[in-house]
């Protein structure tokens, strides 16, 4: 569905270069704290920044050949950026149905009412929330094969939380080859979601896993300095030290709970994975 | 297109009050001041409301969504384009009958012949100045895109009044030579007026679609 390979972009002080490809039907999260290069990765893909290098393939066509009839394929949410906010919903609707052959404005109108957004407020009445789950709709009901998302839940509580991952369930159920790339910093929202992740840092993607993979298989073990040195190092992917020995990120979990029964081992997730992956050191 | 059309259109209604309260203004001008006069400015203040949907546009990163949906940068250029092309059509068009409704109510000697020769050279003008103004709005954003425009418009005015200045210097009676320039002759400059303005909105358009596919959002 989407591909890319050696995209590379540099800035004076900062380089991006990632490969990441989405699958038909999956849906593929993108992690990294602040500045780590999701939202540069994102604007090549939409082509709102040139690139200096590398090749990006949306639905099997080169980015550069991408017409307007082929962007009607792609639904997008960003995070900082939506329709003017002097605009109201009946306003948006108007546009989108005359933007999108496909777009189903009952469809949109009648979930914007489910989700309690005012049809004649002006968007800048909206609350953060209320803001985010328009962007969303807006982007999802004009039978998109792709949605590329970036932090669609920034800024929300815990319950509009959910309900922005029961749109896109609900997106993904409709057809099985639709796919998502999504970026969140809330890592619990892509355990949820997710098939894979990427890990981004400093412009690189540092590591590529399947979710459940992640979930099952990594694992953080704690030891003192005296285990770290008898410990037998071929899974230990990043390795910290820490006030009471050394915590250190393994890949299988399973072979150190056979084979070391002593050690403390900490379920994964993906926010020990990330700060293993940005902070810890190689063995 | 229509899209974002339907877009600028929406944008522009959020200014209704203050097109209204200019229409009126506009209509009394014709009682008050030279019916010419009004004219142009109906039809520049309806023209140049296509600045500000730019502002509108880049306003709180809107560019980056905007450019998202699925609208080309060259599409975006030539809506901007057209919708103000439109919005001083449509302003000359109310401009146009303020000033029949002036001229029947007031003139006892009016041809329309002559006062639809008279109000329509404003129509390449705001073309051309929508042209001129574009490709800065376009390139320099809302803010420094304003002071460029203030600036031109200062600029014109500056011209206008050296050429008074210059003619009255040479002690030349302009009026008289207006005098002497026949129908035939405002029919041709008002066609060739009409050419100028095709020629700049080409020139200004390829400019204009330059700056766009450059950007970086």
């Amino acid at each position: 569905m989407l591909k890319i390979e050696h995209l590379r972009k540099s800035y004076a002080d900062f380089t991006l270069d990632c490969s990441l490809s989405v699958p038909p039907g999956c849906v593929t999260g993108l992690v990294g704290k602040n500045g780590a290069g999701k939202s540069t990765t994102f604007k090549a893909i939409l082509g709102l920044i040139s690139r200096d290098q590398g090749s990006i393939e949306i639905m099997g066509k080169k980015l550069e050949q991408f017409t307007e009839k082929d962007k009607q394929k792609l639904g997008v949410s960003l995070a900082d950026s939506g329709f003017s906010i002097m605009l109201n919903i009946q306003d948006i609707a108007a546009i989108l149905k005359a933007m999108y052959g496909e777009f189903d404005n009952d469809k949109f109108l009648a979930k914007c009412q489910q989700f309690q957004l005012p049809l004649h407020k002006k968007v800048r009445e909206f609350s953060t929330g209320m803001k985010a789950k328009l962007r969303l709709l807006a982007a999802v009901n004009h039978k998109a094969q792709l949605l590329i998302l970036d932090e669609p839940a920034l800024g929300l509580d815990v319950m509009a939380r959910d309900e922005i991952l029961d749109i896109l369930r609900t997106y993904m159920e409709e057809d099985e080859k639709r796919s998502i790339l999504i970026s969140s910093h809330i890592s619990s929202d892509l355990e949820s979601i997710c098939d894979d992740i990427y890990m981004i840092d400093e412009g690189s993607i540092v590591l590529h896993e399947e979710t459940h993979v992640l979930l099952s298989d990594y694992a953080l073990l704690k030891l003192n300095d005296q285990q770290w040195r008898e410990l037998d190092k071929k899974y230990v992917v990043k390795y910290k030290k820490e006030s009471f020995g050394v915590s250190c990120l393994t890949r299988k979990k399973q072979y150190y709970i056979d084979n070391f029964p002593e050690i403390v081992v900490e379920k994964g997730n993906i926010d020990n994975v990330i700060t293993m992956m940005v902070k810890g050191e190689n063995v | 297109m229509k899209g974002l059309l339907i877009k600028d259109w929406r944008l522009a209604l959020q200014q209704k009050r203050f097109f209204v309260m200019i229409l009126i203004i506009s209509f009394f001008l014709n009682f008050n001041l030279n019916g010419n006069f009004s004219t142009g400015y109906l039809t520049f203040v309806g023209a140049m409301f296509v600045m500000s949907t730019i502002s509108y546009d880049e306003y709180d990163n809107g560019y980056l969504f905007l450019m998202s949906l699925p609208v080309s940068r060259q599409t975006y250029v030539k809506e901007k384009y057209l919708f103000g092309f439109l919005l001083g059509m449509a302003a000359w068009l109310l401009a146009a009958v303020f000033f029949v409704v002036y001229q029947l109510a007031v003139t006892a000697d009016f041809t329309m012949g002559d006062t639809f020769l008279i109000i329509l050279i404003y129509i390449p003008i705001f073309i051309i100045v929508i042209d001129v103004l574009m490709p800065f709005q376009l390139k320099y954003g809302g803010e420094k895109g304003r002071i460029v425009m203030f600036a031109f418009i200062g600029g014109m005015l500056a011209l206008g009044y050296l050429f008074v200045l210059l003619i009255k210097m040479l002690g030349v009676d302009l009026s008289q030579n207006l005098y002497a320039v026949s129908y035939v002759d405002v029919v041709f400059g008002e066609i060739a007026f009409f050419l100028l303005a095709a020629v700049v909105t080409g020139i200004s358009m390829a400019v204009s679609i330059r700056i766009m596919k450059k950007k970086e959002f």
